[in-house]
């Protein structure tokens, strides 16, 4: 009787092709996007990704346009010469990891150049990986220097074995590290807004999975068929899952942030408007993809493979799962195309950089198009599937 | 006015209807008969709007379903196979959803519902989750929701399927009063007495074709099977030799007559008496809906 009944569950499975396919596929997506994050698969990539650096100096010497001229030989780095004030703004707006500030200061007597860099701590690995190269380019040419200046006739060999020693004595100087946020970095901080971010865009994609499950509970208990013969647009019945989502979504999002404040002590009313819009547009754009769901799925296996493949890849490429700071650069341009993305760097925008409501606005927008695309996609598809619903 | 002018609909290969030509009268009862995957549910879902022609018109009340079809669904009243209710919402609140969506509000919205509830004998248990209903009371709640909106055609897909007595009873009061006010009903069905007690015209289709129509007598009068008179005796007489002008046979002890002539009859009582047989009874059997249903859709199993 088992087997019996077993095989005509596998029958019923195998009916259901594109269940079949998410199944299989899931898992292999999955594997290969964790395997990106954290196997190191591409480091061996002959075409290295540049990390752009603004280059900034209000006192152009022959000496500051030499190490400029360096620079752009270093091949991890792209640079970008910018004014002193707008190439900090880029920084801390986070469109830019660092600002390199090149002066001159006289210490002693002695002219020395100055290098301070200035940094968005949000995006640690990167500027962890900056400094190094900056560093290694700073020693050079500062043990160069002293080699030139003292030792003028020592033996290379001689010269090698003194510079191993001595490296660590120029590793701790020259280069300063300044962090662009406005408040006293707390690296617990923004670990806690990254966790909220985080965790409240992938847990609230999850629950709109709901919207698609009560369309699917509406077309099995026949009150589908019920709607449709009411003299309601078909459209309207769309429209008002999105607008039960975004409800939805928004008590959720604010309800996580509440719990944050309360629980962690997160600073959430330190902008309130931004904050409020920020979560509309999450909420928006959160709300386009349950709508999307609802537009393509027809079987409950169709629900939960897509919405899981979905989910996941976007939470894992846009930073809720892992954080996008800890991510490779590739892998955090590539995080651009998740909503999870644009919803956690907005809040970091709010919470962490301190950003204005307008400098925050382009963020949002983002959001607003992506759920405005999702619902665009979805309406025809809607329409389309509505006999095979009804 | 209900009018299917060569309609035809076919999904992926399979053709439901090819130049389907239907009319049913403004105010009647329509009985819809015919096996399962006849095209019952389907011919419904084309007066709803749920499904469109691939050809051919539908027209209600003199408009063109396809084209107008918000206008005609405002005045449409449709009760599904399947009990089309929120389990989660009492009696009240599906009500109040359903009617809202007709445009219902206030006080009207109101009072159409508490006229429903009472009609439907509902008005205690209002409030009482929809998963605490019997069958029964839930397909009432299910008739009540497609006619909070005062119809003029009601659309019943096997309204009765599963139920008590009472409440078939109490649906079968529903619809005699929608036929008093002149509502025009589509009324689908297996069971041939609800079409033969409520019904002012039939159709009985198979196959996507409609096989007869009319009033249930010119159905009967329109049957190839002929009345039957069967005549009892006081002993078993089978033994005897009989030389009838009609054909006949026998049901156990019980003499069968394929007649429905009074004269031939007649001639039959004057032989049987002339064998000395004692007569005790004599029955007149006419044909009925279930055997002409049976005639004309065969004995054949359906999916």
């Amino acid at each position: 009787m088992i087997l019996i009944i077993a095989k005509k569950d596998i029958k019923l499975f195998l009916k259901d092709k594109k269940g079949v396919l998410l199944t299989f596929l899931l898992p292999i997506l999955l594997i290969t996007l964790f395997a990106f994050a954290f196997g190191g698969i591409g480091k061996s990539s002959t075409k290295m990704t540049r990390i752009k650096l603004i280059v900034s100096t209000e006192y152009p010497t022959e000496k500051i346009n030499k190490v400029i001229a360096d620079l752009r030989s270093v091949k991890q780095i792209k640079l970008i010469e910018k004014p002193l004030e707008e190439g900090l703004e880029l920084v801390k707006k986070g469109s830019y990891v660092a600002q390199l500030v090149l002066e001159t200061v006289i210490e002693n007597g002695i002219p020395r150049l100055k290098y301070q860099l200035f940094v968005d701590e949000s995006k640690r690995i990167q500027v962890g990986f900056l400094e190094g190269v900056l560093r290694q380019y700073v020693v050079k040419g500062k043990m160069a220097r002293f080699f030139s200046e003292k030792f003028a006739g020592m033996s290379v060999k001689l010269r090698q074995k003194i510079k191993k020693e001595m490296n660590d004595t120029f590793q701790s100087s020259g280069l300063e590290v300044v962090s662009v946020s406005e408040k006293e970095v707390d690296k617990d901080s923004l670990g806690l807004i990254q966790a909220v971010s985080g965790t409240a865009i992938m847990m609230l994609l999850f629950s709109i999975v709901a919207v698609g499950g009560g369309l699917l509970d509406e077309k099995e208990n026949g009150t589908f068929k019920r709607l449709i013969t009411a003299p309601i647009k078909p459209l309207h019945l769309l429209f008002g899952k999105l607008v039960m989502s975004i409800c939805v979504s928004v008590v959720q999002l604010l309800m996580m942030f509440l719990f944050a404040w309360i629980a962690f002590d997160l600073h959430i009313f330190k902008d309130v408007i931004s904050l409020l819009a920020m979560v509309f547009c999450t909420a928006f754009a959160v709300s386009g993809f349950g709508v999307f769901l609802v537009s393509i799925v027809k079987t409950r296996q169709q629900l939960n493979g897509v919405s899981t493949l979905i989910i996941m890849t976007m939470s894992a490429l846009g930073g809720s799962m892992i954080p996008l700071f800890v991510m490779p650069v590739f892998m955090q341009k590539i995080a651009v195309v998740s909503l999870n993305y644009w919803g956690i760097q907005g809040f970091y925008d709010i919470f962490w950089r301190n950003l204005s409501f307008i400098d925050i606005l382009p963020r949002m927008l983002v959001l607003l198009g992506i759920g405005g695309v999702m619902l665009l996609i979805s309406m025809p598809l809607f329409k389309r599937n509505l006999q095979e619903l009804s | 006015m209900i009018q299917f002018e060569k309609v035809s609909l076919a999904y992926d290969t399979h053709q439901v209807f090819t130049d389907l030509n239907l009319s049913i009268p403004k105010g009647a009862v329509f009985g819809l008969l015919g096996p399962n995957g006849a095209g019952k549910s389907t011919l419904m879902h084309l007066l709803s709007g749920l499904l469109q022609a691939s050809s051919g018109t539908v027209m209600i009340n003199a408009l063109d379903v396809k084209q107008h079809k918000l206008q005609v669904q405002k005045d449409l009243g449709f009760v599904p196979q399947e009990i089309a209710l929120y389990e989660a919402f009492s009696a009240l609140e599906n009500l109040h959803f359903f009617g809202s969506l007709y445009g219902l509000k206030g006080n009207l919205l109101k009072e159409r519902i508490s006229e429903l509830l009472a009609l439907i004998g509902l008005e205690s248990r209002k409030n009482d989750l929809l998963k605490t209903y019997s069958g029964g009371m839930k397909r009432r709640v299910n008739i009540a929701v497609a006619l909070l909106h005062n119809p003029s055609l009601v659309l019943m897909d096997e309204p009765t399927v599963g139920i008590d007595p009472q409440s078939r009873n109490r649906i079968f009061e529903i619809i005699e009063k929608l036929k008093e006010k002149g509502t025009t009903v589509v009324y689908s069905t297996h069971y041939m007495t609800e079409v033969a007690r409520l019904c002012t015209q039939i159709a009985i289709i198979d196959k996507g074709e409609v096989l007869v129509q009319g009033s249930l007598e010119e159905l009967l009068q329109s049957s190839s099977k002929e009345s039957q008179i069967s005549i009892s005796f006081q002993e078993d007489v089978r033994a005897i030799e009989l030389l009838l002008p009609v054909d006949f046979y026998w049901k156990g002890e019980v003499l069968v007559l394929k007649c429905n002539k009074n004269e031939a009859l007649t001639s039959v009582l004057e032989i049987l008496n002339l064998k000395g047989l004692n007569i005790v009874n004599i029955d007149f059997l006419k044909p009925n809906l279930e055997q002409l249903f049976m005639e004309l859709t065969g004995t054949n199993l359906r999916d």
